[in-house]
């Protein structure tokens, strides 16, 4: 299926979010994440299901103001 | 003199917080932020590419300096958009704290005053200690007092912008108005007498981060803040003096030497 990543469309096999972050290479960064700009806590992402056409924003802390 | 000040229950003993963003090195951030004393650090989220390992770095630099973090809202335009990235900066950054920042104009970056008093009820409401970004408006910083909002940060002057307190009056408003309130000037602050004016006028504190950052040596930029608020902040609590439109000598003029009666000098007239 295909889902939006931070704005670039990505194709991808499962629909676990757990399985996804790994997949994308995320696991070894310090995120957050939202789908369809809802917050998912990281403690759901085992059970949380993405579906085809979802939008993921994978954030990250960066300096600021 | 001690002079500790409670911040959302946590006690400080700087009264200057400090942006983390537009350094030259991460490791001159470190040591301005050192040189600063600074207690308050603000930081930020955005999206992250997996073949960039720049998030971690960044928060393990930040993290082992042992500062309270304040992550922002920076970039949002609605309420709905500043609750989202409120709770995501609550679980990376393991703080209820938050810079709210809600942006309605980009030009000037002007804050949101609709905006603002919406996300500060859902924020509150979702249990986060608000630290709200604002004009110098003294309507919208009551509101956001009255609905719970403990530190309000109005603006000296744009974001970046460096030109100052250009609003003394608003600012001297606020404070009188608003006496229980914890007020703390944020943005437009470019130079350390600006930070000190800002004190003096009986602010809580100041953020800063532009000023310090590009300046050409941000060390040492940030040592003269601190000194600067630390300056500005004694002198509040001192009770400066009252401005007078006439002069008093301040060396006596009992016993002066070489005195002698004058008769009062008359202005001429004027002849026609």
């Amino acid at each position: 299926m295909n889902i939006m990543v931070n704005g670039k469309d990505v194709e991808i096999a499962s629909h676990e979010l757990k399985t996804i972050v790994e997949t994308l290479g995320y696991q070894c960064h310090k995120v957050v994440i939202a789908v369809n700009q809802e917050f998912v806590a990281k403690e759901k992402w085992d059970d949380f299901r993405v579906s085809a056409g979802d939008t993921l924003d994978v954030l990250s802390p960066v300096e600021g103001g | 003199m001690a002079d500790t000040w409670d911040v959302y229950g946590v006690t400080l003993s700087s009264r200057l917080f400090l942006g983390t963003a537009r350094y030259p090195s991460p490791a001159i951030m470190e040591e301005a932020i050192r040189c600063s004393g600074a207690q308050v650090v603000t930081t930020s989220l955005r999206r992250q590419s997996p073949e960039v390992k720049g998030g971690r770095s960044i928060w393990e630099r930040i993290s082992k300096l042992g500062c309270n973090v304040l992550p922002n809202t920076a970039g949002c335009r609605s309420s709905k958009e500043v609750v989202l990235l409120a709770q995501m900066s609550r679980e990376i950054f393991e703080t209820d704290w938050i810079k709210l920042e809600v942006t309605g104009d980009e030009y000037n970056l002007q804050p949101d005053p609709y905006e603002l008093i919406e996300a500060t009820e859902k924020l509150l409401e979702n249990g986060f200690k608000v630290f709200a970004y604002t004009t110098d408006d003294l309507v919208v910083c009551q509101r956001l007092h009255g609905l719970g909002c403990e530190v309000i940060m109005p603006w000296g002057s744009p974001i970046g912008s460096g030109k100052g307190l250009i609003n003394r009056y608003a600012l001297e408003t606020l404070r009188d108005r608003m006496p229980k309130a914890t007020l703390l000037v944020d943005a437009g602050i470019g130079l350390p007498s600006h930070a000190a004016l800002a004190m003096e006028l009986g602010f809580d504190g100041v953020l800063v981060n532009t000023a310090v950052a590009t300046a050409d040596d941000p060390v040492a930029m940030s040592t003269a803040m601190s000194h600067a608020v630390k300056a500005g902040r004694l002198a509040y609590l001192a009770g400066p003096m009252a401005p007078s439109d006439t002069a008093h000598a301040s060396t006596p003029v009992l016993d002066q030497p070489f005195w002698r009666q004058t008769e009062p000098r008359v202005k001429e007239s004027k002849t026609r």
